[in-house]
């Protein structure tokens, strides 16, 4: 909570937390997060993230989605927020839900043995050199476009994105492929430090998934699936997003650190 | 009127001055008269030493139905997929200069029992002997490279089932070839890994009989597993950066290229399953308005590529002929040395 120099007496803080359909969880948790930080004013945007790789809206302050319409056609849910954001009017800005092309890897590792580490018997194999060269390049590169797009400064953190809960290897193939590499904590640790370094070598803030929610490598556990809070179907199988719960333990690292 | 000479009818292509010097349009067709179809939808295979790397990449990027095996997801990027060996030729061997290594392969892809792979270890780390760039730092275990070589073999097998046209590009004559096994090396010991203590390898310049030899086995390979290949040969135009020979470079390399162009020669000649495409004499020769080299005089330059597979679409798809600058000098700048030659009387017969 951000404290009065002069005072020591808390103030408002003003948080915006910009992201993909992964801030629904944030949206849930808005109850929670005013019950525990009444001084926290937090404001959500919703940005795509295929956005910043388009260029489609530029490095702009205030940043403007076209419309409301738009934004949820590119793939985003309607959480009701603002059509434009003056980022210089917040304390904390979150950039929500970045994956750094993780999803893009479960097709690979489902599939490929990676030489170098224990195989899982598939028929195609990619060698763990040329896995990490790819990671690294591609975190590069979505660094690099994300920081134009944002510019961003101290008051800005990077929030990686959740991975999917452990129900999902039920109906993700995909991940349950990626779950069931025998060094699967070693390729998610490989992952995360390349991350992280990139970062950190940006002289970006970085808020990685806290191990307590992760259940296995690249999931999280039950309890946060989003198909938790729901009672609809079909969203009720939803296991990629998370609920408000992971919100509020998300948010509450951040703001008591 | 009577026939006065062997050259009297011989029509404009045959003729430099008027093939070369003139640059005349309608000779420029003649540069390949192919002997097999070959069409955009051929099923081609894609080997051989560095310049079939642009053959790959141009027939590809034209549409051309190249041969793709050990494929990388598209979620590697591409500088990646290309720094280990992947989308460079039809499949992932790495460069091929010499035919004694694409008659072993072809005879280990088809084997019951391939030998054994040669492992080369630098620093703790693993490498294929036989095309030891598909992993610039090696691999962890040695394990993990005979699954690689194993997979390899495999996916050149898939990739020779379904292959039409071999197109393969003769790089060197010079090789190293392996003590212990004879296996022919790509590179030497040493040069990416491996030393020339420890990995004994010893230098053999390859005759044009051997290569002869190479290439017709190849073939007898092919024929023994039914499979109905046709071959398109051509040379690199690319000189060789270093020779074992004892002799200049320079004279080394032309060495190298004569016996690996005469060898074509013959095959085109003799073999109705073998043909040759002159790209080695667009790049290094005045024939197309060359020489086409890049300011290091040895890579071919873009203009040269573009030339190459310009005279290839007017001969296989009846494309425009590729635009052709005349390098020609003015008649009255003579030579610097003004030679007597009696191959210059034939000139008088040109029409």
């Amino acid at each position: 909570m951000r404290r009065d120099p002069a005072g020591d007496i808390p103030k408002m803080t003003r948080i915006a937390i910009l992201g993909n359909s992964h801030i629904a969880a944030y949206k849930a948790a808005l109850p929670l997060i005013k019950s525990k930080f009444p001084d926290a004013d937090v404001t959500l945007y919703g940005v795509n993230n295929a956005d910043f790789h388009a260029k489609s809206l530029g490095h702009s302050n205030p940043l403007r989605v076209r419309s409301q319409e738009d934004a949820q056609s590119g793939g985003m849910i309607d959480i009701k927020g603002p059509v434009e954001l003056d980022l210089s009017a917040f304390d904390r800005v979150l950039l929500a839900s970045h994956g750094f092309y993780l999803p893009s890897y479960y097709s690979i590792l489902a599939t490929h043995d990676v030489l170098g580490l224990t195989t899982a018997g598939h028929s195609k194999s990619i060698s763990l050199g040329a896995l990490t060269k790819a990671m690294r390049l591609r975190t590069t590169a979505y660094r690099k476009k994300m920081q134009q797009f944002y510019n961003p400064d101290s008051r800005f953190v990077v929030v990686q994105m959740p991975f999917p809960a452990q129900q999902s290897v039920q109906n993700i193939p995909d991940i349950a492929g990626t779950a069931q590499q025998p060094d699967a904590d070693r390729l998610m640790a490989l992952f995360n430090t390349i991350v992280s370094k990139e970062l950190k070598q940006s002289n970006l803030n970085y808020a990685p998934v806290p191990s307590r929610m992760i259940a296995a490598p690249f999931l999280s556990l039950a309890q946060f699936a989003r198909a938790n809070d729901l009672c609809t179907k079909p969203e009720a199988s939803d296991f990629t997003h998370m609920n408000a719960s992971y919100a509020l333990e998300t948010l509450s690292d951040l703001l008591v650190p | 009127m009577a026939r006065l000479s062997p050259y009297q009818d011989i029509p404009a292509h045959g003729f430099w001055r008027s093939a070369v010097v003139e640059q005349r349009p309608e000779t420029l067709d003649h540069l390949h008269k192919p002997k097999f179809a070959l069409s955009p939808d051929t099923a081609i295979m894609t080997a051989g030493s560095c310049f079939a790397q642009h053959i790959h990449r141009r027939l590809t990027k034209s549409g051309w139905n190249v041969l793709q095996v050990e494929r990388l997801p598209d979620q590697i990027p591409k500088s990646v997929r290309q720094q280990y060996g992947y989308d460079q030729f039809s499949a992932r061997y790495g460069n091929i200069y010499t035919a004694r290594q694409l008659r072993e392969l072809i005879a280990d892809a088809f084997a019951d029992t391939p030998s054994e792979p040669l492992i080369w270890e630098h620093e703790g780390r693993f490498f294929d002997a036989l095309r030891p760039t598909v992993e610039p730092d090696g691999l962890k275990f040695a394990s993990d490279l005979k699954r690689s070589r194993q997979d390899h073999l495999q996916s050149v097998r898939g990739l020779l089932n379904q292959t039409k046209v071999m197109v393969f590009t003769l790089g060197l004559t010079e090789a190293w070839l392996d003590n212990a096994t004879g296996r022919a090396l790509p590179t030497a010991p040493g040069t990416i890994a491996g030393t020339i203590e420890t990995n004994p390898a010893t230098f053999h310049n390859f005759s044009y009989p051997e290569i002869l030899e190479d290439l017709k086995q190849t073939q007898s390979i092919l024929k023994h597993q039914n499979l109905d290949i046709q071959i398109l040969l051509t040379v690199s135009p690319v000189p060789l950066v270093a020779t074992a020979s004892g002799h200049h470079v320079g004279p080394a390399s032309t060495y190298s290229k004569s016996v690996l162009r005469a060898v074509c020669g013959t095959l085109q000649d003799s073999d109705p399953d073998f043909d040759y495409f002159p790209s080695y004499e667009i790049i290094t020769t005045p024939v197309v308005g060359g020489p086409f080299f890049a300011r290091n005089l040895r890579d071919p330059s873009s203009e040269g590529v573009d030339t190459v597979f310009g005279v290839f679409s007017l001969a296989y798809e009846g494309a425009d002929p590729p635009l052709v600058q005349s390098k020609a000098v003015p008649e009255q700048q003579k030579s610097s040395e003004d030679v007597q030659c009696e191959e210059i009387l034939l000139e008088t017969f040109r029409k």
